[in-house]
């Protein structure tokens, strides 16, 4: 049985910078709550509250850091949810805002004064924390590059590639809601990868 | 080994073309996220790749599994 799945906004998804309205009617409390008895989903919901932060914050210099942030945050908050210190629904989002702060200034500071302790040789240091967001930059930019050759192929394959793959639509369901018989389908999905493939052959053979 | 390296070049691009049909915007679900790391099968197979194909670019989703699944 496969499990549905809603689409969301970014702002529902991960934007504490976002519009208020769809995070402001979520369920704080419940969410704490559902996490404290261990639900996945709920430890999700807050764990992309957090990352939601620091990418609004711009904190792409520490963005190889930010899984055990997270954590942090996550721990820190459980923990103060044990202790009734987030008793109120609509304080839930300003203490989670406030601990990922706190966590990042904290990372912030053992840089700075790691930096500063530092006497390796440059040829030992270890990457620059800027390179891992350049690296995730670099592939956003062939993800919109893909994109535009996406929306340069003819319509027919074009309306295909992005019900099947952008969609998650199965042959026959693409089939049936754009009205294009399967074998076409089949044929255009073939022929619209294979046209990508040789587009974007010395970026993917670089990945 | 040559078409161990085609099959390679082949899931990199399918997975670029997931993210880049994506609709704008688009994160999954907390569910979605959550199968993933418990379940994997209880996602349909095309599900799956999709979410699989959003986390090699998004940053935010990506980071809040690993923090998520490291709890264990």
């Amino acid at each position: 049985m496969s499990m549905q799945t809603a689409e969301l906004s970014f702002e529902q998804a991960v934007s504490p910078g976002g519009r208020a309205g769809a995070r402001d009617r979520e369920d704080w409390a419940g969410v704490v709550e559902r996490m404290l008895a261990g639900d996945r989903a709920a430890q999700l919901r807050i764990a992309r509250l957090v990352t939601g932060f620091f990418a609004h914050w711009g904190a792409y210099d520490f963005r190889a850091e930010w899984p055990d942030l997270v954590q942090d945050v996550l721990l820190a908050v459980v923990r103060a949810a044990r202790e009734g210190r987030v008793a109120k629904p609509e304080a839930v989002v300003g203490y989670v805002r406030s601990i990922a702060h706190h966590k990042l200034m904290d990372r912030l500071r053992a840089h700075v004064r790691h930096a500063e302790e530092a006497s390796a040789p440059v040829e030992d240091a270890a990457p620059l924390p800027g390179c891992a967001s350049l690296r995730t930059a670099a592939k956003q930019d062939l993800v919109t590059d893909v994109r535009r050759a996406l929306e340069r192929l003819p319509e027919r394959k074009r309306r295909v590639l992005f019900a099947v793959y952008g969609e998650g639509l199965s042959y026959e369901q693409a089939s049936e809601e754009t009205g294009i018989p399967l074998g076409s389908v089949k044929r255009y999905l073939r022929e619209g990868m294979q046209a990508l493939r040789r587009d974007f052959a010395v970026e993917l053979e670089r990945e | 080994m040559g078409s161990e390296r085609s099959r390679a070049v082949d899931f990199r691009l399918e997975a670029l073309v997931r993210a880049a049909a994506a609709p704008p915007g688009w994160h999954p679900s907390d569910a979605s996220l959550a199968a993933l790391i418990d379940a994997p099968r209880r996602l349909a197979p095309a599900e799956r790749r999709r979410v699989v194909a959003h986390l090699e670019v998004c940053a935010p989703c990506r980071d809040a599994v690993l923090a998520v699944a490291a709890l264990d």
